[in-house]
C-alpha cells in the first residue's frame, strides 16, 4: 500500500495536495505548535473541493483550502529597493549618530559612517504612523497598512535577492510567487492571463525569471503588459488578415478538428486545443480593452496622476492594475520606473521616485475603496530589500538584506499595525525577524491557500513557494 | 463507529487464565461512563446504562479531533450536560462515596487554573467535584461536610504525576474520608478527609474539558471518563489500568478479522516485508510516531503513546492488528489506506499469537539504509525472461510479450498495426523529427504492402542513418543537460562556443557512441582524450547550467554562495539527469528517503571542486570550446557542510561517490586505476574516477545509469515513460509500470554495448509501438499505462516549427555551428543590464530557417515562439516537458510572423506545384490541387473528398474577399491575393490537431 502523499498517480503534473504527511502534522502538533492549526487543516482538508488544475484549462478558477480573504493581490514593487529609515522607519538613534563610523561589511565595500535621513518625518493617522515628507498622499492611507520592518533576505546582489522576493529562492529558475497562486487558484476570466506583470521602461534586472513559472507549467507565467499599445505578444494581428479572415479561418479549423476528433474518442486534450484557439480569439479584443482608459472619468485619470508628466508612467499602471483585478485578473505586479538603487545622492533618488509613484499609490488606495474591491484586494509595497544606515560615497546608502520593510493593505489586512523592528540604526532585523517565505506564506493565507500544501512534484521532490519555511504573520491579519 | 460494551461479568465465557479476562472492568457502581464513541460530532454518550443517560454536549465541534475512541480537544470548548446531572448527585449524596476516573493525555504541562478536565460545578468557585491538572500535577476539589464550597482543601498528586503521554488517573473517596489517587495503577496520594458528600449542590452540571463558565480550559486527550458511587479498590483500579484504553476491549470483533494464518510463518520472510511497506515510513528509525517504532523487536513489544500495541500470544489482543484490519474505519493504519490485505493481517496474526517470535539478528535500525539497499533500482542488472502469453500472433519482439502479458493479466486487447502511412508519420517524427515526403509515403506504402516488417526495417534502418536523428535525439538529451547558449543570471553573457558541446552531442548520437562512453567523456573527456576535440567538446555538458562572473570586490559571502550554487547545479544535473537520484537536496541534509548522506553529496562534489568553467583549446585545433577543467593535478580540499553553510569547514571529505550504489570496490580503487590509466598531468583525474564508478555495472552505478537512460528512451517514444518519474528512481519514486520490461530493456542494452540505435530499433520494431493509437479507452486502463493502443503524442515546439518549413519547401539543412539568434520582437526582450543583449533588428537570411536544434537559447530572452510551446527553461535538468495546451500557443500560430510567414511559404510552394498562377487557370481544378497537395505533405495523407470540397470553397471565398478589397485588381494583385488566400489555408492547416497530434 502506498501513501498517497508521496506517490501520485502522476507525479510529472503535480498536484494540489498536502505536502506534509500525518507523521508531519502529528509531530507539528505534538510538539505543541498549532493544535488549533491542525484543527483548521483537518476541516479545510475535509472542505477542499476542486484540486487538480486540468493541461487543458490550467487557469480555471479553483477553490483553495479555506475561504479566502483576497481574491486578488496587486503587489506595488518598487525595483532598486528603496530605503527604510528614509521612507517609514526613522531612527532617532541614527540621527543621533550622524557621522559616527561603526564595523560594517557592505555589498561594494569602502562603506562610510552613519547617516541620518535627509528627510523630515511625521506621525499620520490614529494609528500614528511614521512617513517621510515626500510620501505625503500614500500617507493619508496608513491605517490601512500593516507594516513589516523586520524583513531579511539573503544576498547582497538585486538579482538573487530578485528572485529571492520573487520565488522564494535567491537563484533563478524557480517559480513566481504570482504562478504558484495562479497555479492554486486559476484565474477568474479566462480571456485574460491570470498573472500580469506591468514592467517598467528600462526592463527589470534579471528579466523575466522574476515572474516565470520555473517548473510550474507553462501557463502560470507571468505575462508582461505593457501600458499602451498592443499589450501583449501575439494580440495583433498579421498586416494581411483581418479579423473577418481569422474568424473564417477559425471556422474551418473547427470544422475539420471536429471531424478528427470523432476519429479518436477521449482525448480530452484535442477538445482542450480546440477551445484554446477560440480563447484565443476573445483574448484579443479583451486584452486590448484593458489598456484603453477611454472610458475613465477624467476626475479618475486625476486620482491617479496619469496626465502629469511625473506620474504618468506609474499613474498609468496603477489605473490598469485596478482594470485588471477588477476584470477578475489575479495577480498584477506592478513595477516602479527607474531604480530606487541610491548608491549616492539618495535624496534626489528617493525624491523622485516618491513624487512618481505618491500620487498613483494613493489614487489606487482611494480609487480601490470606492470601487468596493479594497476588501477583496491585498496590495503590497516593497523592494527586494533595503539600504544600508551608513552612507557610500557622501551621501548613497549601498544595498541591505539584513533589514528592510514593506507593507500589505487591503483584503483581510488588520491595518494600523507594524510587526518586527530593525535594530536602533535600521542596519539589521532584531525583533521579531521576518523572511522572505513569512511574506509569502501570508500572503497564500490570505488568498486562502495553506503555503504547507500548495506543493509541485519536480525532480523527485515537493516543492514549495515557501520551500521548507513560511511563517504566518498572524498579527497582520484581521480576525 | 463502534459502540463498546463492557462484559457485565468480566469472567463471562472465558477461563481465569486468560489475560482478557483478568483485564476487565467492573460495572458495579458505574453511573456514568464516557467512551467518546458516538456518531454525533456535537455530543459525548454516556455509555454507563445507569438511569437517564447523561450526555455530553459539544457547543464548538471544530475545537474537537475525534478519531474513534480519541477525543482530542485542542482549543477551548465546553462540553456539558443541558442540565443537573441530578442521577449523578443523588447516587453519590446517598452513598457519601465516589470514584473519578479518566484516561487521558495532557498536551503539555503548562496549563493551569487548575484547567479542568472533569468537572462538577457551576463557576470557578462553586463546586461539587473538579479533577484538574495544574502544570505537572493533578488536584482534586470535593465539596464536602468538612471542606468549603470550593472544595478547598484539595487534595494534589505529587509534582511530575501529570505529564504529556497517555496516562490512568484514578481518585476515590471512600465513606470513611479516605482519599486515593492512583495513577497507572500505582497510589501516588492517600489522606483522609473526613465528612458526607451530603452538602452537595443539586444544580451543578457536568462538564469535561472546561469549567462551566468556560475559563478553565483544559487541552489534550480523552479516551475515557468514568464515574462511580462507590470507592474503588486498589486492585479494582490496577485492573482498569490493566484493561487499557477501550480499544484494547476490541476482541469481541473477533468475527471481523481474517482468522490467523494457518501455515508456519517467519518473521524475517513473512512478516518484516509486511512492516517495512506499511509501518516503516512512520515508525522506524528515527521515525516514532506515536512513540511507537516496529524496527526493533524491543521497541515494538514497548508500544507507543496509548500503550501496548503487540501482546506476544494473543493478536485479538494486539492493537497493531486492529489499527491494520481497519477494525475502526476512522483509525486504520496505515493513514488515509484501508488497511493491510486479509492475507497480511493473517500473517500478522498467526505471527502473534505463537509468541510473535523475532531474532534480534532482523532487527533494523536504520530502514532508510536498508531500503535503499533492498530498493529495486539500486540492484545488479538482471537478466529477465520474457513471459509467455497466450496470444502469440500480435508478438514482434521479446518488448511485446512483457507488454502483452500485462495486458492479458488485465483482460485487455492490444490494438493490431497501424496503416502505412501512420506508422510512416510515426517513425518519421519519432526517428529524425521531420514528416515523410510524399514520395517517401508513397515508396513505404508499396513496400508495406509487399511485406509490412521489412518495409519497417528498412525505413527504420533509413533514418537511424539520417543525420536528422542525431539532431532530433540531441535535443531530448539538451533538456537533460540543461544547455543554453547564454550564462543566464543578470548579466546573461553569450557562450559563442558554447555549440561545440551540442555538436558533439549530436555527432555522438549519429555516430552510435556507446551509452557509457557518451557520460565518461561529458564528467571527463578531456581526462580520458584529452588530444580528442569531442572528448573536449563534451565536458561542455559540466558548464552548460547557467553562471554568473562576480567580480572580486564583492563581498565574500556573495561570491561563496555563487560559487557552491554553481557546484550545486551540477551536482543536482548529474543526480536527476544521469541517476536519477536527487541529490540536490543531500547538500543541506541526510537524504530524507534515500540513505544518501550529505557526506556523499559533498564527497562527489569533490571531483569537482577543483576545477572550473573555461574557453579550453579543442584538441590540436585553434578553436577553444567552453568547457571544464581542472586547475590542477591537485584536489582541492573539500568540507563537509553542514546544513549547506559554506563557512563550515571541520569535515574534510576526499573523493567518495554514492555509498549505497558501491559495491566491493573503493574510491581510491578507481582513483588508482584512473592515475593508472593516463598519463595526463595537468589534471587530478577524479571525474576520469567518477565517470569510471558512473558507467561501472559490477561495483558502481552503471545499473542504475542503464535503467534511467532505457526509461527516457522509451518515454520518447511512447510519450510516457516506464517509470513515471523520470528523474527519480530513489525509494520513493513512483514504481514502474513495467518492471521486468524495463529490466530486460537495461541488461540488453547494456549487453550489447550500450547502444542506443539498437534499441531504437527494439523499439520501433514492436508491436506494441506498431500499434493503432486510436480505441475507445477500457474502464480497466483509461490512462493506457498498459499501452493497449499507442498514446496520441504531440510535437514539440521545435519539432512543430522544423515541420512547418520543411512542409514549406523551406528548411535549411545545414547541420552543426555557431547557433542562430531567431528575430524575436523588441517588445519580447524584457530585459536590461546584459552584458551580450538581445540584437534589436536580425535582417532576414537563411540561417533563420535551419532546424531549432541550432536556435540560440539566450536564457534570460528565450524565443517566444518556442517558449509558448512548453520549450523548457534551462535552468535546472528537465526530465519531462510539460504538454500545456493555452491560448499562447494559438495566438502563435495565428498572429506570429513567423507562422504567417511560413503559412506564406507553403502557399508559395503549393501555388508553384500546381502552377496554379496563370491567367487562364482553371480555378476550381487548381484549387482540389492545392488542398490535396497540402493534405499530402502536410499530414501525410491524400485529402477525402470532403475534406477537398471544404478547402476550396474556403480558398475561393477567401480569394474572392480579398479581391473585392482591392481597389485596383491588376494582375500582381491577382498574384498576391492567391497567394494569402491559399496562405490563409495553409495556416489552417498548420494549426489542425492533426498536424501537431501524431498517431
Amino acid at each position: 500500500m502506498t501513501h498517497p502523499n508521496f506517490h501520485s498517480t502522476d507525479p510529472h503534473c503535480g498536484r494540489f495536495r498536502p505536502v506534509l504527511n500525518r507523521r508531519d502534522w502529528l509531530q507539528r502538533a505534538g510538539n505543541g505548535i498549532g493544535t488549533l492549526a491542525l484543527a483548521q487543516l483537518l476541516a479545510a482538508e475535509s472542505s477542499r473541493a476542486n484540486d487538480s488544475p486540468s493541461p487543458n484549462a490550467p487557469l480555471a478558477p479553483r477553490t483553495g483550502h479555506f475561504a479566502p480573504r483576497a481574491k486578488s493581490v496587486i503587489w506595488l514593487f518598487m525595483e532598486g529597493a528603496p530605503s527604510s529609515v528614509d521612507m517609514f522607519d526613522p531612527k532617532p538613534e541614527l540621527t543621533k549618530r550622524d557621522g559616527q563610523r561603526i564595523a560594517i561589511d557592505v555589498f561594494n565595500g569602502n562603506p562610510g559612517p552613519l547617516m541620518k535621513s535627509p528627510f523630515s518625518f511625521k506621525q499620520y493617522g490614529e494609528s500614528g504612523a511614521w512617513v517621510c515628507d515626500r510620501y505625503t498622499n500614500v500617507a493619508r492611507h496608513v491605517d490601512d497598512f500593516a507594516f513589516i520592518k523586520s524583513l531579511h533576505s539573503d544576498s547582497n546582489d538585486h538579482v538573487p535577492a530578485l528572485y529571492q522576493i520573487n520565488t522564494g529562492i535567491a537563484r533563478p529558475g524557480f517559480p513566481a510567487a504570482g504562478a504558484w497562486v495562479t497555479y492554486g487558484l486559476g484565474s477568474e476570466n479566462q480571456n485574460l492571463p491570470g498573472f500580469v506583470v506591468l514592467g517598467n521602461n528600462q526592463g527589470i534586472k534579471g528579466g523575466p525569471l522574476n515572474w516565470h513559472a520555473g517548473f510550474l507549467p507553462a501557463a502560470h507565467q507571468g505575462t508582461l503588459f505593457r501600458p499602451e499599445g498592443t499589450p501583449i505578444l501575439n494580440l495583433t494581428r498579421p498586416a494581411d488578415v483581418t479579423r473577418a479572415d481569422q474568424r473564417k479561418q477559425l471556422d474551418l479549423l473547427a470544422q475539420l478538428n471536429a471531424d478528427h476528433l470523432a476519429t479518436h474518442p477521449g482525448e480530452a486534450e484535442l477538445i482542450g486545443r480546440i477551445q484554446s484557439f477560440e480563447l484565443a480569439y476573445r483574448m484579443q479584443t479583451e486584452a486590448t480593452r484593458m489598456t484603453d482608459f477611454s472610458d475613465e472619468t477624467q476626475e479618475t485619470r486625476d486620482l491617479y496622476g496619469v496626465d502629469q508628466k511625473e506620474t504618468r508612467s506609474y499613474g498609468s499602471k496603477c489605473l490598469l492594475a485596478r482594470r485588471l483585478i477588477e476584470s477578475g485578473v489575479r495577480f498584477v505586479q506592478v513595477y516602479s520606473d527607474g531604480e530606487w538603487d541610491a548608491h549616492s545622492d539618495l535624496a534626489k533618488n528617493h525624491s523622485g521616485h516618491c513624487k512618481a509613484t505618491d500620487v498613483p499609490i494613493a489614487g489606487l488606495l482611494t480609487d480601490l475603496k470606492r470601487r468596493g474591491l479594497f476588501d477583496s484586494t491585498l496590495v503590497i509595497w516593497g523592494g527586494e530589500f533595503g539600504r544600508m544606515p551608513v552612507s557610500q560615497g557622501n551621501n548613497g546608502r549601498d544595498h541591505n538584506p539584513q533589514g528592510f520593510m514593506a507593507w500589505m493593505a487591503g483584503a483581510g489586512i488588520r491595518g494600523g499595525t507594524s510587526h518586527g523592528e530593525t535594530d536602533e540604526i535600521g542596519y539589521k532585523a532584531a525583533v521579531d525577524p521576518v523572511t522572505v517565505h513569512d511574506l509569502h506564506a501570508t500572503m497564500l493565507h490570505l488568498l486562502g491557500i495553506d503555503h504547507l500544501r500548495l506543493t509541485y512534484r519536480h525532480n523527485g521532490r515537493e516543492y514549495r513557494l515557501t520551500d521548507v519555511a513560511g511563517e504566518l504573520l498572524t498579527k497582520l491579519i484581521k480576525a | 463507529m463502534l459502540a463498546l460494551a463492557f462484559l457485565a461479568d468480566p469472567k463471562a465465557g472465558r477461563s481465569a487464565e486468560e489475560p482478557i479476562a483478568k483485564a476487565s472492568r467492573s460495572t458495579d457502581g458505574l453511573i456514568a461512563l464516557y467512551t467518546f464513541d458516538g456518531d454525533d460530532p456535537g455530543r459525548v454518550e454516556d455509555r454507563s446504562g445507569f438511569g437517564e443517560p447523561l450526555a455530553l454536549r459539544i457547543d464548538k465541534p471544530q475545537a474537537v479531533l475525534r478519531r474513534g475512541g480519541t477525543f482530542r480537544i485542542t482549543a477551548p470548548a465546553l462540553i456539558a450536560s443541558d442540565g443537573p446531572a441530578t442521577k449523578l448527585i443523588d447516587a453519590i449524596r446517598a452513598s457519601s462515596e465516589v470514584t473519578i476516573e479518566a484516561w487521558i493525555e495532557p498536551q503539555d504541562t503548562n496549563q493551569s487554573g487548575p484547567a479542568r478536565i472533569v468537572t462538577l460545578s457551576e463557576n470557578p468557585s462553586l463546586r461539587n467535584l473538579t479533577l484538574g491538572q495544574d502544570k505537572t500535577r493533578f488536584e482534586l476539589r470535593l465539596r464536602s461536610a468538612s471542606s468549603d464550597d470550593n472544595g478547598i482543601p484539595a487534595i494534589t498528586a505529587p509534582e511530575g504525576s501529570a505529564k504529556v503521554g497517555l496516562t490512568h488517573l484514578v481518585f476515590t473517596h471512600a465513606k470513611d474520608g479516605t482519599r486515593r489517587i492512583l495513577i497507572d495503577g500505582k497510589l501516588v496520594t492517600e489522606t483522609r478527609i473526613e465528612g458526607t458528600l451530603d452538602r452537595w449542590d443539586g444544580d451543578h452540571r457536568l462538564a469535561i474539558g472546561n469549567e462551566l463558565t468556560g475559563d478553565r480550559p483544559w487541552h489534550g486527550t480523552l479516551h475515557l471518563v468514568a464515574i462511580y458511587d462507590r470507592a474503588l479498590s486498589d486492585t479494582e483500579a490496577r485492573t482498569h489500568h490493566a484493561a487499557g484504553i477501550p480499544a484494547t476491549d476490541l476482541s469481541r470483533f473477533e468475527s471481523l478479522l481474517p482468522p490467523p494464518h494457518p501455515d508456519p510463518v517467519d518473521f524475517v520472510t513473512d512478516i518484516q516485508p509486511i512492516l517495512k511497506e506499511h509501518c516503516y515510513e512512520c515508525h522506524s528509525g528515527e521515525n516514532e510516531d506515536g512513540g511507537v517504532n516496529l524496527g526493533i523487536r524491543r521497541r515494538a513489544l514497548q508500544g507507543g503513546d496509548h500503550g501496548p500495541i503487540l501482546v506476544p500470544g494473543n493478536s485479538l489482543q494486539s492493537r497493531l492488528v486492529h489499527l491494520v484490519a481497519a477494525i475502526d474505519k476512522s483509525d486504520v493504519m496505515p493513514p488515509d489506506s484501508e488497511g493491510l490485505s486479509d492475507i497480511e493481517i493473517a500473517k500478522l496474526r498467526a505471527w502473534i499469537d505463537r509468541g510473535a517470535d523475532w531474532p534480534p539478528s532482523a532487527d533494523v535500525a536504520d530502514p532508510r539504509e536498508s531500503l535503499a539497499r533492498e530498493h529495486w533500482a539500486f540492484q545488479p542488472l538482471r537478466e529477465i525472461i520474457p513471459p509467455a502469453t497466450r496470444n502469440t500472433d500480435w508478438l514482434l519482439t521479446p518488448i511485446d510479450r512483457f507488454v502483452l502479458a500485462k495486458l492479458e493479466g488485465a483482460g485487455l486487447q492490444p490494438q493490431g498495426r497501424a496503416n502505412p502511412r501512420q506508422l510512416i508519420r510515426r517513425i518519421q517524427f519519432d526517428l529524425i523529427g521531420l514528416p515523410p515526403t510524399p514520395e517517401e509515403l508513397d515508396a513505404f506504402s508499396a513496400a508495406f504492402d509487399r511485406s509490412p516488417d521489412a518495409a519497417i526495417e528498412a525505413l527504420v534502418d533509413r533514418l537511424l542513418q539520417s543525420p536528422h536523428h542525431g539532431e532530433r535525439w540531441a535535443r531530448h538529451w539538451l533538456d537533460v543537460a540543461r544547455y543554453a547558449d547564454s550564462d543566464g543570471q543578470e548579466s546573461d553573457r553569450d557562450r559563442p562556443t558554447a555549440y561545440h558541446y551540442r555538436d558533439f552531442v549530436i555527432r555522438a548520437l549519429c555516430d552510435d557512441m556507446p551509452y557509457d562512453q557518451f557520460i565518461r567523456w561529458q564528467l571527463a573527456g578531456d581526462e580520458y582524450e584529452p588530444q580528442n576535440p569531442d572528448a573536449i567538446a563534451a565536458t561542455g555538458f559540466l558548464a552548460a547550467g547557467p553562471f554568473a562572473a562576480l567580480p572580486d570586490r564583492l563581498m565574500e559571502d556573495e561570491r561563496l554562495r555563487n560559487r557552491y550554487n554553481e557546484l550545486d547545479d551540477i551536482m543536482s544535473t548529474i543526480g536527476s539527469g544521469l541517476l536519477g537520484l536527487t541529490l540536490g537536496c543531500v547538500r543541506c541534509h541526510d537524504h530524507k528517503y534515500d540513505a544518501i548522506p550529505a557526506r556523499d553529496y559533498y564527497s562527489i562534489l569533490a571531483a569537482f571542486h577543483g576545477g572550473e568553467r573555461a574557453e579550453v583549446p579543442l584538441g590540436q585545433t585553434a578553436d577553444k570550446t567552453l568547457g571544464f577543467r581542472d586547475r590542477g593535478p591537485q584536489p582541492s580540499p573539500t568540507w563537509l557542510f553542514q546544513r549547506g553553510d559554506y563557512y563550515d569547514r571541520d569535515q574534510p571529505v576526499s573523493l567518495g561517490f554514492v555509498s549505497v550504489l558501491t559495491r566491493g570496490k573503493s574510491p581510491e580503487d578507481y582513483l588508482r586505476e584512473a592515475r593508472d590509466a593516463s598519463d595526463a598531468n595537468a589534471t587530478s583525474l577524479q571525474r576520469r574516477a567518477l565517470a569510471h564508478w558512473m558507467t561501472d555495472v559490477d561495483h558502481g552505478a552503471g545499473a542504475l545509469l542503464a535503467r534511467v537512460i532505457v526509461n527516457r528512451v522509451w518515454q520518447h517514444h511512447f510519450g510516457q515513460p516506464l517509470v513515471q518519474t523520470v528523474g527519480d528512481f530513489g525509494v520513493r519514486s513512483e514504481p514502474p509500470s513495467h518492471p521486468e520490461l524495463l529490466e530486460w530493456l537495461a541488461h540488453d542494452f547494456v549487453s550489447n554495448g550500450w547502444k542506443l540505435k539498437r534499441l531504437h530499433r527494439l523499439i520501433v520494431r514492436s508491436a506494441v509501438y506498431n500499434q493503432r493509437s486510436a480505441g475507445a479507452p477500457p474502464a480497466a486502463d483509461p490512462d493506457n499505462r498498459l499501452l493497449w493502443k499507442m498514446p496520441l503524442r504531440r510535437l514539440e515546439g521545435e519539432i512543430l516549427r522544423d515541420t512547418m518549413l520543411a512542409v514549406g519547401g523551406d528548411l535549411n539543412t545545414q547541420m552543426f555551428g555557431p547557433a542562430v539568434k531567431p528575430q524575436i520582437a523588441s517588445e519580447a526582450v524584457l530585459a536590461r543590464n546584459l552584458k551580450d543583449p538581445y540584437p534589436n533588428r536580425i535582417e532576414d537570411n537563411d540561417e533563420l530557417r535551419r532546424r531549432s536544434v541550432y536556435l540560440f537559447h539566450k536564457r534570460v530572452v528565450p524565443y517566444p515562439w518556442l517558449q509558448a510551446f512548453d520549450k523548457p527553461d534551462a535552468q535546472q535538468s528537465c526530465s519531462r516537458r510539460d504538454r500545456t495546451t493555452v491560448a499562447p500557443q494559438a495566438l502563435a500560430l495565428l498572429n506570429d510572423p513567423f507562422s504567417r510567414q511560413a503559412s506564406l511559404t507553403f502557399a508559395g510552394r503549393l501555388i508553384g506545384e500546381c502552377d496554379a498562377d496563370r491567367d487562364d487557370a482553371d480555378l476550381k481544378a487548381d484549387f482540389d490541387a492545392i488542398v490535396r497537395r497540402a493534405y499530402l505533405l502536410a499530414l501525410a495523407r491524400p485529402a477525402s473528398d470532403a475534406e477537398t470540397a471544404a478547402g476550396t470553397r474556403f480558398i475561393s471565398d477567401q480569394l474572392r474577399e480579398r479581391i473585392g478589397r482591392e481597389t485596383n485588381a491588376d494582375a500582381a494583385n491577382r498574384s498576391r491575393n492567391l497567394l494569402t488566400a491559399v496562405a490563409d489555408f495553409a495556416q489552417v492547416v498548420f494549426s489542425l490537431n492533426e498536424f501537431i497530434y501524431v498517431d
